[in-house]
Protein backbone atom coordinates (compact mmCIF):
# COMPACT_ATOMS: atom_id res chain seq x y z
CA UNK A 1 0.00 0.00 0.00
CA UNK A 2 1.36 3.39 -0.96
CA UNK A 3 1.05 6.22 1.49
CA UNK A 4 1.78 9.92 1.60
CA UNK A 5 4.87 11.02 3.46
CA UNK A 6 5.92 14.56 4.30
CA UNK A 7 9.66 15.14 4.15
CA UNK A 8 11.54 18.36 4.76
CA UNK A 9 15.31 18.23 4.39
CA UNK A 10 17.86 20.24 6.30
CA UNK A 11 18.85 23.49 4.57
CA UNK A 12 20.81 23.07 1.37
CA UNK A 13 20.09 19.37 0.92
CA UNK A 14 17.66 17.29 -1.08
CA UNK A 15 15.27 14.86 0.57
CA UNK A 16 16.50 12.22 -1.86
CA UNK A 17 18.95 9.88 -0.20
CA UNK A 18 19.15 11.88 3.01
CA UNK A 19 19.94 10.14 6.29
CA UNK A 20 16.91 9.94 8.64
CA UNK A 21 18.65 12.06 11.26
CA UNK A 22 19.14 14.90 8.80
CA UNK A 23 15.51 15.67 8.12
CA UNK A 24 13.76 18.64 9.68
CA UNK A 25 10.59 16.59 9.31
CA UNK A 26 10.00 13.05 8.08
CA UNK A 27 6.61 11.57 8.80
CA UNK A 28 7.85 8.08 8.07
CA UNK A 29 8.73 8.26 11.76
CA UNK A 30 6.33 9.06 14.59
CA UNK A 31 6.52 12.45 16.24
CA UNK A 32 5.94 12.52 20.00
CA UNK A 33 2.54 13.98 20.84
CA UNK A 34 2.21 16.26 23.84
CA UNK A 35 -1.45 16.64 24.77
CA UNK A 36 -1.04 18.70 27.90
CA UNK A 37 1.39 20.71 29.98
CA UNK A 38 0.52 21.40 33.56
CA UNK A 39 2.26 23.29 36.36
CA UNK A 40 1.43 22.68 40.02
CA UNK A 41 2.71 24.20 43.23
CA UNK A 42 1.40 21.55 45.62
CA UNK A 43 0.88 17.81 45.51
CA UNK A 44 -1.86 17.28 42.94
CA UNK A 45 -3.77 14.37 41.50
CA UNK A 46 -5.46 15.02 38.16
CA UNK A 47 -7.62 12.57 36.23
CA UNK A 48 -5.88 10.78 33.40
CA UNK A 49 -8.17 11.55 30.46
CA UNK A 50 -6.50 8.95 28.26
CA UNK A 51 -7.23 5.98 30.51
CA UNK A 52 -3.84 4.36 30.02
CA UNK A 53 -0.28 4.94 31.27
CA UNK A 54 1.76 7.30 29.15
CA UNK A 55 4.93 9.32 29.31
CA UNK A 56 5.40 12.34 31.57
CA UNK A 57 8.44 14.61 31.67
CA UNK A 58 8.84 16.86 34.72
CA UNK A 59 10.89 19.95 35.47
CA UNK A 60 11.39 21.62 38.84
CA UNK A 61 11.30 25.37 39.36
CA UNK A 62 13.96 25.87 42.00
CA UNK A 63 14.27 28.39 44.82
CA UNK A 64 16.37 28.93 47.93
CA UNK A 65 14.31 26.32 49.81
CA UNK A 66 14.54 23.57 47.19
CA UNK A 67 15.83 20.22 48.36
CA UNK A 68 19.60 20.09 48.06
CA UNK A 69 21.65 17.51 49.93
CA UNK A 70 24.76 19.01 51.50
CA UNK A 71 25.92 15.79 53.10
CA UNK A 72 28.40 13.33 51.71
CA UNK A 73 28.65 9.60 51.87
CA UNK A 74 29.46 7.99 55.20
CA UNK A 75 33.28 7.91 55.58
CA UNK A 76 34.85 4.53 55.04
CA UNK A 77 36.57 4.58 58.43
CA UNK A 78 36.68 6.54 61.70
CA UNK A 79 39.77 8.39 60.48
CA UNK A 80 38.39 9.57 57.16
CA UNK A 81 37.03 13.13 56.93
CA UNK A 82 33.41 14.07 56.75
CA UNK A 83 32.35 16.45 53.95
CA UNK A 84 32.53 20.09 54.99
CA UNK A 85 30.26 22.48 53.09
CA UNK A 86 30.38 26.22 53.77
CA UNK A 87 30.64 29.57 52.01
CA UNK A 88 28.51 32.15 50.22
CA UNK A 89 27.13 29.59 47.77
CA UNK A 90 24.94 28.11 50.50
CA UNK A 91 22.78 31.24 50.59
CA UNK A 92 22.65 31.68 46.82
CA UNK A 93 22.21 28.22 45.35
CA UNK A 94 19.05 29.27 43.47
CA UNK A 95 17.22 32.58 43.11
CA UNK A 96 13.82 31.28 42.05
CA UNK A 97 14.22 31.54 38.29
CA UNK A 98 16.09 28.29 37.64
CA UNK A 99 14.61 25.08 36.28
CA UNK A 100 16.00 21.56 36.20
CA UNK A 101 14.94 18.14 35.12
CA UNK A 102 13.10 16.36 37.91
CA UNK A 103 14.91 13.25 38.96
CA UNK A 104 13.23 11.38 41.75
CA UNK A 105 16.62 11.07 43.33
CA UNK A 106 17.64 14.71 43.18
CA UNK A 107 14.41 15.76 44.83
CA UNK A 108 14.99 13.35 47.69
CA UNK A 109 12.23 10.82 47.15
CA UNK A 110 10.86 8.36 44.65
CA UNK A 111 7.43 9.85 45.33
CA UNK A 112 8.40 13.21 43.81
CA UNK A 113 7.39 14.20 40.29
CA UNK A 114 4.78 12.59 38.07
CA UNK A 115 3.49 9.05 38.43
CA UNK A 116 1.07 8.05 35.69
CA UNK A 117 -1.60 5.41 36.28
CA UNK A 118 -4.58 4.28 34.20
CA UNK A 119 -6.99 6.77 35.68
CA UNK A 120 -4.90 9.39 37.40
CA UNK A 121 -1.69 11.39 37.22
CA UNK A 122 -0.10 12.10 40.55
CA UNK A 123 2.28 15.07 40.59
CA UNK A 124 4.09 15.65 43.85
CA UNK A 125 6.16 18.63 44.94
CA UNK A 126 7.45 17.24 48.17
CA UNK A 127 8.12 19.31 51.24
CA UNK A 128 11.22 18.79 53.29
CA UNK A 129 12.42 20.25 56.58
CA UNK A 130 14.65 23.30 56.11
CA UNK A 131 14.90 24.35 59.75
CA UNK A 132 13.14 24.65 63.05
CA UNK A 133 11.31 27.44 64.83
CA UNK A 134 11.85 26.27 68.38
CA UNK A 135 10.71 22.70 68.16
CA UNK A 136 8.46 23.28 65.18
CA UNK A 137 9.81 22.19 61.81
CA UNK A 138 9.84 24.66 58.93
CA UNK A 139 9.20 23.17 55.52
CA UNK A 140 10.47 24.15 52.09
CA UNK A 141 9.84 22.90 48.57
CA UNK A 142 10.30 23.79 44.92
CA UNK A 143 8.29 26.74 43.59
CA UNK A 144 6.46 24.45 41.18
CA UNK A 145 6.62 21.28 39.10
CA UNK A 146 5.90 21.55 35.37
CA UNK A 147 4.99 18.39 33.48
CA UNK A 148 4.62 17.61 29.80
CA UNK A 149 2.20 14.73 29.18
CA UNK A 150 2.55 12.54 26.09
CA UNK A 151 -0.29 10.76 24.30
CA UNK A 152 1.62 7.61 23.34
CA UNK A 153 0.76 4.63 25.56
CA UNK A 154 3.49 2.78 27.47
CA UNK A 155 2.20 -0.56 26.29
CA UNK A 156 -0.76 -2.00 24.46
CA UNK A 157 -4.17 -0.43 24.86
CA UNK A 158 -7.47 -0.62 23.03
CA UNK A 159 -8.60 2.76 24.33
CA UNK A 160 -9.37 5.62 21.99
CA UNK A 161 -9.10 9.28 22.83
CA UNK A 162 -11.17 12.25 21.83
CA UNK A 163 -9.32 15.22 20.46
CA UNK A 164 -11.00 18.33 19.17
CA UNK A 165 -9.83 20.74 16.53
CA UNK A 166 -10.20 21.05 12.78
CA UNK A 167 -8.74 21.16 10.24
CA UNK A 168 -6.08 18.62 11.10
CA UNK A 169 -3.08 17.22 9.29
CA UNK A 170 -2.57 13.49 9.87
CA UNK A 171 -0.10 10.94 8.55
CA UNK A 172 -0.54 7.28 9.49
CA UNK A 173 2.17 4.60 9.61
CA UNK A 174 2.61 2.51 6.49
CA UNK A 175 -0.28 0.18 5.80
CA UNK A 176 -2.67 1.80 8.25
CA UNK A 177 -5.90 3.65 7.51
CA UNK A 178 -5.45 7.22 8.62
CA UNK A 179 -9.17 7.69 9.14
CA UNK A 180 -9.65 4.65 11.35
CA UNK A 181 -6.48 4.94 13.39
CA UNK A 182 -6.43 6.22 16.95
CA UNK A 183 -4.78 9.61 17.39
CA UNK A 184 -1.87 8.24 19.42
CA UNK A 185 -1.01 5.74 16.67
CA UNK A 186 -0.64 8.38 13.95
CA UNK A 187 2.88 9.28 12.94
CA UNK A 188 1.77 12.90 12.71
CA UNK A 189 -1.35 14.49 14.13
CA UNK A 190 -1.44 18.26 13.98
CA UNK A 191 -3.78 18.58 16.93
CA UNK A 192 -0.96 17.79 19.35
CA UNK A 193 2.16 19.67 20.33
CA UNK A 194 5.51 17.95 19.88
CA UNK A 195 9.13 18.35 20.90
CA UNK A 196 10.78 20.99 18.71
CA UNK A 197 14.56 21.04 18.73
CA UNK A 198 16.11 24.50 18.95
CA UNK A 199 19.77 23.64 19.28
CA UNK A 200 22.17 20.91 20.17
CA UNK A 201 25.73 21.41 21.27
CA UNK A 202 28.43 20.75 23.79
CA UNK A 203 28.95 22.70 27.00
CA UNK A 204 32.26 22.17 28.73
CA UNK A 205 33.38 23.04 32.24
CA UNK A 206 37.10 22.74 32.96
CA UNK A 207 38.08 22.26 36.58
CA UNK A 208 41.72 22.72 37.61
CA UNK A 209 43.55 20.73 40.23
CA UNK A 210 43.06 22.68 43.43
CA UNK A 211 43.46 22.31 47.15
CA UNK A 212 40.86 23.66 49.55
CA UNK A 213 42.05 24.32 53.12
CA UNK A 214 40.70 22.23 55.95
CA UNK A 215 37.14 23.45 56.69
CA UNK A 216 37.49 25.99 53.87
CA UNK A 217 34.62 27.40 51.84
CA UNK A 218 33.35 25.60 48.76
CA UNK A 219 34.86 26.49 45.39
CA UNK A 220 32.23 27.15 42.74
CA UNK A 221 32.78 27.15 38.97
CA UNK A 222 30.16 27.57 36.25
CA UNK A 223 29.99 27.25 32.47
CA UNK A 224 27.06 28.70 30.55
CA UNK A 225 25.55 28.59 27.10
CA UNK A 226 23.49 31.65 26.21
CA UNK A 227 20.40 30.30 24.45
CA UNK A 228 18.69 33.69 24.46
CA UNK A 229 15.17 32.31 24.12
CA UNK A 230 13.78 34.61 26.80
CA UNK A 231 12.08 31.73 28.58
CA UNK A 232 13.25 28.49 30.22
CA UNK A 233 13.39 25.72 27.60
CA UNK A 234 13.03 21.98 28.10
CA UNK A 235 16.35 20.25 27.65
CA UNK A 236 17.99 16.85 27.35
CA UNK A 237 19.76 14.81 28.77
CA UNK A 238 17.92 14.39 32.09
CA UNK A 239 20.74 15.97 34.05
CA UNK A 240 19.66 17.68 37.24
CA UNK A 241 21.06 19.50 40.25
CA UNK A 242 22.99 18.11 43.17
CA UNK A 243 24.42 15.21 41.21
CA UNK A 244 27.20 13.19 42.68
CA UNK A 245 30.18 13.94 40.46
CA UNK A 246 31.20 10.30 40.24
CA UNK A 247 27.95 9.61 38.39
CA UNK A 248 28.61 12.15 35.64
CA UNK A 249 29.14 9.31 33.21
CA UNK A 250 31.20 9.39 30.09
CA UNK A 251 32.63 12.42 28.36
CA UNK A 252 29.49 12.86 26.28
CA UNK A 253 27.61 14.05 29.31
CA UNK A 254 25.58 10.89 29.03
CA UNK A 255 23.95 11.25 32.40
CA UNK A 256 23.31 7.76 33.57
CA UNK A 257 22.41 8.26 37.18
CA UNK A 258 21.60 11.03 39.60
CA UNK A 259 22.83 10.15 43.06
CA UNK A 260 22.25 13.12 45.36
CA UNK A 261 24.79 14.92 47.42
CA UNK A 262 28.52 15.32 47.45
CA UNK A 263 29.26 11.61 47.60
CA UNK A 264 32.69 10.16 48.10
CA UNK A 265 34.44 12.72 45.92
CA UNK A 266 33.34 15.79 47.92
CA UNK A 267 31.87 17.40 44.80
CA UNK A 268 28.46 18.02 43.36
CA UNK A 269 27.35 19.15 39.91
CA UNK A 270 24.28 21.12 38.87
CA UNK A 271 22.71 21.32 35.41
CA UNK A 272 19.85 23.78 35.00
CA UNK A 273 18.37 26.46 32.75
CA UNK A 274 16.85 29.89 33.12
CA UNK A 275 15.41 32.32 30.58
CA UNK A 276 18.83 33.15 29.18
CA UNK A 277 21.28 30.34 29.76
CA UNK A 278 22.01 26.67 30.19
CA UNK A 279 24.37 26.05 33.11
CA UNK A 280 26.82 23.46 34.39
CA UNK A 281 27.96 24.33 37.90
CA UNK A 282 30.53 22.51 39.98
CA UNK A 283 30.68 22.90 43.76
CA UNK A 284 33.72 21.43 45.45
CA UNK A 285 33.78 20.93 49.21
CA UNK A 286 36.54 20.56 51.74
CA UNK A 287 37.45 18.12 54.45
CA UNK A 288 35.74 18.27 57.78
CA UNK A 289 36.87 16.52 60.93
CA UNK A 290 36.92 12.75 61.33
CA UNK A 291 34.56 10.72 63.50
CA UNK A 292 36.58 11.67 66.61
CA UNK A 293 36.32 15.38 65.83
CA UNK A 294 40.00 15.60 64.94
CA UNK A 295 41.38 17.82 62.18
CA UNK A 296 42.02 15.92 58.97
CA UNK A 297 43.78 18.46 56.73
CA UNK A 298 43.16 20.12 53.35
CA UNK A 299 41.50 18.41 50.42
CA UNK A 300 42.96 18.29 46.90
CA UNK A 301 40.61 17.92 43.96
CA UNK A 302 41.95 16.63 40.65
CA UNK A 303 41.85 18.47 37.32
CA UNK A 304 38.71 17.46 35.48
CA UNK A 305 36.67 18.41 32.43
CA UNK A 306 32.91 18.04 32.42
CA UNK A 307 31.29 17.91 29.01
CA UNK A 308 27.56 18.04 28.40
CA UNK A 309 26.13 17.23 25.00
CA UNK A 310 22.82 19.00 25.24
CA UNK A 311 19.64 19.38 23.26
CA UNK A 312 17.57 22.49 23.89
CA UNK A 313 13.96 22.44 22.75
CA UNK A 314 11.77 25.36 21.78
CA UNK A 315 9.22 23.93 24.23
CA UNK A 316 8.85 26.23 27.21
CA UNK A 317 8.86 24.87 30.73
CA UNK A 318 5.75 26.08 32.55
CA UNK A 319 3.78 27.11 29.47
CA UNK A 320 0.57 25.26 30.26
CA UNK A 321 -2.06 24.08 27.79
CA UNK A 322 -4.58 21.29 27.32
CA UNK A 323 -5.11 20.24 23.72
CA UNK A 324 -7.85 17.74 24.59
CA UNK A 325 -10.17 20.46 25.80
CA UNK A 326 -9.03 23.59 23.97
CA UNK B 1 30.54 2.66 62.34
CA UNK B 2 27.46 4.01 60.61
CA UNK B 3 24.10 4.15 62.31
CA UNK B 4 22.53 3.17 59.01
CA UNK B 5 23.86 1.19 56.13
CA UNK B 6 22.71 0.99 52.55
CA UNK B 7 23.09 -2.18 50.55
CA UNK B 8 23.03 -1.99 46.76
CA UNK B 9 20.48 -4.27 45.12
CA UNK B 10 21.69 -6.67 42.49
CA UNK B 11 21.28 -4.99 39.13
CA UNK B 12 20.89 -6.52 35.70
CA UNK B 13 21.75 -5.11 32.30
CA UNK B 14 19.94 -5.50 29.02
CA UNK B 15 21.30 -4.14 25.77
CA UNK B 16 19.22 -2.79 22.91
CA UNK B 17 20.85 -2.39 19.53
CA UNK B 18 19.33 0.43 17.48
CA UNK B 19 22.08 0.81 14.85
CA UNK B 20 21.39 4.52 14.40
CA UNK B 21 25.08 5.33 14.30
CA UNK B 22 24.71 8.08 16.89
CA UNK B 23 23.71 8.36 20.54
CA UNK B 24 20.00 9.18 20.42
CA UNK B 25 17.68 11.14 22.66
CA UNK B 26 15.89 8.65 24.90
CA UNK B 27 12.85 9.10 27.13
CA UNK B 28 12.37 6.00 29.26
CA UNK B 29 9.87 4.98 31.92
CA UNK B 30 9.58 2.22 34.49
CA UNK B 31 6.51 0.30 35.67
CA UNK B 32 6.83 0.83 39.42
CA UNK B 33 4.71 -2.21 40.22
CA UNK B 34 7.53 -4.35 38.81
CA UNK B 35 10.28 -2.49 40.64
CA UNK B 36 11.75 -4.42 43.52
CA UNK B 37 10.90 -2.87 46.92
CA UNK B 38 9.45 0.32 45.46
CA UNK B 39 6.05 -0.28 47.06
CA UNK B 40 4.42 1.86 44.38
CA UNK B 41 2.26 1.55 41.29
CA UNK B 42 2.21 3.60 38.11
CA UNK B 43 4.85 4.71 35.66
CA UNK B 44 7.73 7.10 36.29
CA UNK B 45 10.54 8.48 34.17
CA UNK B 46 14.06 7.14 34.69
CA UNK B 47 16.93 7.42 35.59
CA UNK B 48 16.82 7.41 39.37
CA UNK B 49 18.02 5.64 42.47
CA UNK B 50 15.67 4.71 45.26
CA UNK B 51 15.60 3.18 48.71
CA UNK B 52 13.59 0.15 49.69
CA UNK B 53 12.02 -0.18 53.12
CA UNK B 54 14.32 -0.09 56.15
CA UNK B 55 15.02 -3.27 58.06
CA UNK B 56 17.11 -4.24 61.09
CA UNK B 57 20.31 -6.03 60.13
CA UNK B 58 21.18 -8.40 63.01
CA UNK B 59 24.69 -9.03 61.63
CA UNK B 60 25.59 -5.36 62.02
CA UNK B 61 23.15 -4.46 64.76
CA UNK B 62 22.05 -1.46 62.74
CA UNK B 63 19.17 -0.37 60.56
CA UNK B 64 19.72 -0.79 56.87
CA UNK B 65 17.98 -0.41 53.57
CA UNK B 66 18.47 -1.67 50.06
CA UNK B 67 19.25 0.88 47.38
CA UNK B 68 18.13 0.24 43.83
CA UNK B 69 18.90 1.92 40.55
CA UNK B 70 17.03 2.19 37.27
CA UNK B 71 18.89 3.84 34.45
CA UNK B 72 19.90 3.73 30.82
CA UNK B 73 22.99 4.82 28.99
CA UNK B 74 24.43 4.74 25.50
CA UNK B 75 27.17 2.12 25.45
CA UNK B 76 28.22 3.25 21.99
CA UNK B 77 26.66 4.86 18.94
CA UNK B 78 24.54 1.80 18.22
CA UNK B 79 23.65 0.38 21.61
CA UNK B 80 21.64 1.46 24.64
CA UNK B 81 22.03 -0.37 27.94
CA UNK B 82 19.20 -0.52 30.45
CA UNK B 83 20.09 -1.25 34.08
CA UNK B 84 17.59 -2.26 36.78
CA UNK B 85 16.79 -4.82 39.46
CA UNK B 86 15.51 -8.18 38.24
CA UNK B 87 12.13 -8.33 36.48
CA UNK B 88 11.76 -4.57 36.12
CA UNK B 89 9.65 -3.47 33.16
CA UNK B 90 10.98 -0.49 31.21
CA UNK B 91 9.53 1.19 28.12
CA UNK B 92 11.68 3.61 26.14
CA UNK B 93 11.07 6.06 23.33
CA UNK B 94 14.20 6.25 21.20
CA UNK B 95 14.46 9.23 18.90
CA UNK B 96 16.28 9.42 15.60
CA UNK B 97 17.63 12.81 16.63
CA UNK B 98 21.23 12.51 17.84
CA UNK B 99 22.22 13.78 21.25
CA UNK B 100 25.06 15.70 19.64
CA UNK B 101 26.60 16.47 16.23
CA UNK B 102 23.15 17.14 14.81
CA UNK B 103 22.83 19.21 11.66
CA UNK B 104 21.22 22.13 13.47
CA UNK B 105 24.16 22.72 15.82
Amino acid sequence: MSRPVIKIAKPGRSVIGLSPKDFALNTKYALPKIYKQVTVEDDTIIPNPLGYPHGAWCFRRLNKDSYYSLGGAEPASFWEPYVHVSGPILSSLFTGNEYTCLSSTSSGSLYAGATVRDNEIEIRNLEHIIGYDGGTPIYGKDTSISTALFAEPLGETDKDITVGGNPVLKVAPEGRDVKALEAYRQNLDGRFDTLKIFKTGELTLSLPEETIPYMGDCVVRTATFNHGLGYPPMYFPPATVNMNLSTWGNTHGNITLAVPGFGYDFSTVDVYVDSNNLYIRSIRASNGPDAFGSETGPRTHPALTLSLHYTLFYNEIGSDFDLLTN
Amino acid sequence: MAWYQSNPMTLYKKEYTHNLGSEPIVLAYVDLSTLQESGMTGWKQIPFTYSGEMYFDPDWGTWAWDVGTVQWYSKDENTIVFVAPKNTKIVADIFIDPQYNAWYE
